[in-house]
């Protein structure tokens, strides 16, 4: 599981270093930014919002307006307020990783669609200050996304706290060695006690290489 | 699993991606160039090759301290790997000549690329004691393992010199 997290950790980190790499880093200080006040939002005042969109959520399901302006606008009010209370909320405030983990991909989502205007459009190849500071948007990413879809092998360490829990497990694993998967471990303990362990590796390049010079010689 | 480990495989996928995005031919270009300074990198800086004695009195003029002496050798191989990579990437250096592209082979050479810079990286840093404090033992079992199977760790110098003859003969193979 270990494996397969870093792997995950790994390919967002890549994937958002990737995206600001051709553009701007203009482009990609706005979706820091974007996150990072998005993260300050959620810190301070999630739980308000939470309250307020459960609200408006349960408003809608015991009928809304309809409810408050019956031909009794009076008894109309008591009912209303009284299946409020009852309905069930749709966001569970004890339990909201979920959701800040959904606001946390809508943040992204404005930043890289901000990001695309025609006016961060890259004059050169590439940027990497824009690389850079990707590198530290996919750590952002990767941080809460694991910290919330896998609590119990959360690794890194989440810059602003408070927003999701971070399992004592994790922190624990984080310093004394990761579980990562046994075998894999015993593979490479073997490769690398092996005396011929330089032959293999150097085998494995020449294979590779000769079979990436000639099959694609013959496929262009 | 620590952070060296994570900042590895992230540089890796990384040039893997690259890889994919400048195609198989130019990335055995940059191989050959890396594999380059693999070898001059070998030939003075590991004590059994037979540069590292002059290398060595060389950098004696200047730094007496053996711990500093490991930290400022780490240093100028990373520099040189920083620009060598650099210029591998910026120009047209040893560009196989080849049409078309392959996304598998392409991502492989990529990833191979990626394993010979990163992994250098890594080795050098991990030689020097990871200056700075910000890093230090106890590293997880993963990364003593890896440490054994990074390039420089893994590769001697004649076999460095194999590779680069191999490859020098692959490119100008048709």
């Amino acid at each position: 599981m270990l494996l397969f997290v870093i792997l995950l950790i790994a390919v967002i980190i890549a994937f958002f270093a990737m995206l600001t790499f051709i553009r701007t880093a203009k482009a990609a200080v706005i979706m820091l930014g974007i996150l990072m006040g998005g993260l300050a939002f959620l810190r301070v005042l999630g739980p308000k919002l939470i309250a307020i969109i459960n609200m408006m959520v349960q408003f809608v399901q015991v009928g809304g307006l309809a409810a408050l302006t019956g031909s009794d606008p009076g008894k109309g009010l008591s009912e209303a307020f009284t299946k409020l209370k009852q309905a069930p909320a749709p966001i569970d405030p004890k339990d909201p990783v979920l959701f800040y983990l959904l606001m946390i991909y809508i943040f992204v989502a404005i930043g890289i669609a901000i990001g695309s205007a025609k006016s961060f459009r890259l004059q050169g190849k590439y940027s990497y200050s824009g690389l850079l500071l990707g590198l530290v948007i996919g750590y952002l990413v990767a941080a809460y996304t694991i910290a919330v879809i896998f609590p119990e092998s959360a690794i890194l360490p989440l810059p602003i706290s408070g927003i999701v829990p971070q399992a004592q497990t994790a922190a624990a694993a984080a310093t004394s060695g990761p579980a990562i998967s046994v075998k894999f471990l015993e593979f490479l303990g073997n490769l690398s006690s092996n005396p011929s362990a330089h032959f293999i590796i150097a085998g494995l390049i020449v294979v590779f290489i000769f079979m990436a010079a000639r099959l694609s010689a013959k496929k262009g | 699993m620590g952070p060296v480990e994570i900042v590895f495989i992230t540089v890796w996928v990384i040039f893997g991606i690259i890889g994919v995005a400048r195609g198989v031919w130019r990335e055995l270009g940059v191989t050959t160039m890396l594999l380059i300074a693999l070898l001059v990198l070998q030939l003075l800086t590991n004590p059994t090759a037979p540069g590292s004695k002059y290398w060595m009195i060389f950098l004696g003029f200047f730094v007496t301290d053996p711990a500093a002496l490991q930290v400022v050798n780490s240093t100028l191989a990373i520099i040189f790997l920083l620009l060598m990579a650099y210029i591998s990437y910026e120009g047209e250096t040893l560009t196989f000549p080849g049409k078309g592209s392959n996304w598998f082979f392409s991502l492989g050479a990529g990833l191979l690329n990626g394993y010979f810079f990163a992994g250098s990286i890594w080795y050098y840093l991990d030689k020097a004691g990871w200056p700075g404090g910000i890093i230090g033992p106890p590293f997880t079992a993963f990364y003593t393992s890896l440490i054994k199977l990074l390039p420089l760790a893994v590769l001697p110098w004649w076999l460095l010199l194999i590779l680069v003859v191999f490859m020098m003969i692959m490119r100008v193979l048709k």
